[in-house]
């Protein structure tokens, strides 16, 4: 079984309110493909760095309110 | 599915299918002949010609049905590739050893041959399960 990444994330919720921004949109926005959001969204992809920054900006909010890690 | 995705999959089956078919045929005469009397080489390479032609048609389909998505491969379709012949590449090292005693103790080229492919075929199909698996779980 595969083990999941701890980071959850808001970017559903942030998509919505930001006009109902479709995962294929925030996809060409950030440079990655349809299917790779969909995985991020649902905590099968931990995303590089990078691409969670870019992420971020897309919705112009700090990284942590996109990305959550739980504390020890 | 992501084109990368598809890619994987077409690979496997076609590899996996074809190959798969050739084995069995193969094995079957091993129990009726000789191996050293089994002239192999052309069913042999003739496998390995419908394998790559069947994978090349596959990924064109794939291609024609979404241009748009061909070609696209972003960081996810890179850390799986990497994932995926990280694992295939085991099986083949386990395999060119094993090639390895074959060739040391003289037995006869098809034994060597036919493990050379079969290792070759493991291993692409390792690589390509854990490249499955890695799309629709996670890792």
């Amino acid at each position: 079984m595969a083990k999941q990444t701890k980071v959850t994330n808001a970017i559903r919720a942030l998509r919505f309110q930001a006009d109902e921004m479709t995962q294929a949109e925030l996809a060409e926005q950030v440079g990655v493909t349809r299917q790779t959001v969909i995985a991020i969204e649902k905590g099968r992809y931990s995303p590089s760095l990078e691409v969670a920054f870019k992420i971020a900006r897309v919705f112009g909010v700090p990284l942590e309110e996109v990305f959550q890690y739980p504390e020890e | 599915m992501s084109f990368e995705e598809k890619s994987t999959w077409i690979t496997a089956l076609s590899l996996g299918v074809v190959n798969g078919w050739y084995f069995a045929r193969i094995l079957a005469e091993v129990t009726r002949v000789e191996a050293d009397a089994i002239v192999y080489q052309g069913s042999l390479l003739v496998t390995l010609a419908i394998s790559v032609v069947l994978i090349v048609i596959g990924h064109i389909v794939v291609a024609i049905a979404n241009p748009k998505a061909a070609d696209q491969t972003d960081e996810r379709d890179r850390d799986i590739e990497r994932r995926g012949e990280y694992f295939g590449g085991y099986v083949l090292g386990s395999a060119s050893l094993l090639v390895l005693g074959l060739a040391i103790v003289e037995v006869d080229h098809f034994w060597i041959a036919h493990a050379i492919l079969a290792g070759l075929i493991l291993s692409e199909l390792v690589s390509a399960v854990t490249k499955i698996v890695a799309y629709r779980r996670g890792f």
